[in-house]
């Protein structure tokens, strides 16, 4: 999994272009991260990674680091 | 204070932080009409061995179902559940999903703005109904609604309750029997589909709320209201545009299609809410296809 494209994912959805990836980054360290930005964080992941998000895959995804690795067990 | 509960969601899913807390700023009672829900639930959730924290639990789980089925909308253009027979295979008719999903239902009633505004239509028209009146719920659930209206229409209601699950009906039976068992022998459960159910009498009030957009024939229940409506009497109804969920079967894409619907029922539209599930502006919410929650009191054109 590119950190770095998942990066540039996260700075494009929240309009914070000096945005630095942490495992344990929340909702709760990032202004515009809330539900609706949610929703456009994890469609525009599945875009850039080319995967698609099945309810399993959004169980229990609390930071950044979840997301991760959801996205190395899809191979992405 | 519900803060057992609140702390294991907010835990769970961050983002639900943001929204809850924006929500209770703005109105702070509903914090309270949290609180109140879960002492009335307790009962129940003691005979069935829930805890605030499975509270939680599903809560999340039914918030993390719609959110999954709000990505598969936005790539696939259309809701995950195909028709109101897969839907019933996959959630009504399995106790255990069921019961964990209809509790984060009614939870959301006192975590989402959208809800709470429909339910406070809810309530007002409720007090409304006249002493001894005879009430009717189609697709009673959580039971939620059926206590309020027991609650509120006083001792001299008749309720019925139909619906088309059995688990529906086991649920909101348990929940009664705990939270309000006094009025258990004034209600009446059957299990039957509401649009050729044939009750005795009429009724003064018709209760259908989030039941439009699970069915494939909402203008077949709308005229069903139509139809077991006396004279002067009214009918609630909640729904939703653009809100996928496991087990929403009809496609609303705007307001004006469930007025169109009402209309076509012979049905008028008497007082009516309309809350988007974000605070964004119009063009936003159309281009995002953000969900529109919908209630409305209705009476005989």
């Amino acid at each position: 999994m590119d950190q770095t494209r998942l990066q540039k994912v996260f700075r494009d959805i929240f309009d914070e272009p000096a945005l630095v990836l942490r495992r344990d980054m929340t909702a709760a360290d990032v202004d515009a991260w809330d539900s609706l930005s949610h929703i456009a964080l994890l469609a525009a992941v599945e875009k850039e990674f080319g995967v698609r998000f099945n309810l399993a895959d959004v169980k229990g995804l609390k930071n950044v680091g979840d997301l991760m690795d959801v996205l190395e067990k899809k191979g992405a | 204070m519900p803060q057992v509960f609140l702390d294991a969601v907010y835990a769970r899913m961050p983002t639900q932080r943001k929204k809850v807390e924006a929500f209770y700023r703005e109105h702070p009672q509903a914090l309270a009409e949290l609180e109140r829900f879960l002492q009335v639930y307790r009962p129940y959730m003691d005979a069935t061995g829930l805890t605030d924290l499975s509270l939680a639990e599903c809560y999340c789980n039914m918030a993390e179902e719609t959110l999954a089925s709000r990505l598969y909308f936005l790539r696939e253009g259309h809701y995950p559940a195909k028709d109101q027979a897969s839907a019933l295979a996959l959630v009504y008719n399995d106790p255990v999903t069921m019961k964990g999903y209809m509790l984060g239902l009614a939870l959301s009633q006192f975590l989402w703005k959208a809800h709470y505004s429909m339910y406070n239509l809810f309530r007002e028209a409720v007090a409304e109904v006249p002493a001894g009146a005879r009430i009717l719920e189609v697709g009673s659930g959580h039971g939620l609604f059926l206590y309020q209206a027991l609650k509120l229409a006083g001792p001299g209601a008749g309720v019925d309750v139909v619906d088309i699950s059995d688990t529906s009906l086991e649920m909101t039976q348990g929940v009664l029997k705990t939270a309000l068992p006094e009025a258990l022998g004034r209600v009446r459960f059957t299990k039957a589909d509401f649009t050729v159910y044939q009750p005795a009498e009429l009724y003064d009030f018709i209760i259908m709320g989030e039941v439009l957009e699970h069915v494939d024939d909402p203008l077949g229940m709308l005229r069903s209201m139509r139809r077991l409506l006396k004279p002067g009497g009214r009918g609630y109804i909640s729904t939703c545009v653009n809100c996928p969920a496991i087990d929403h079967v009809y496609e609303f894409t705007e307001t004006r299609e469930i007025k169109i619907l009402v209309d076509k029922a012979g049905l008028k539209t008497l007082r009516e809410v309309e809350v988007p599930s974000e605070d964004r502006p119009p063009a936003v919410l159309k281009a995002l296809k953000i969900d529109v929650s919908y209630a409305s009191i209705l009476e005989g054109a």
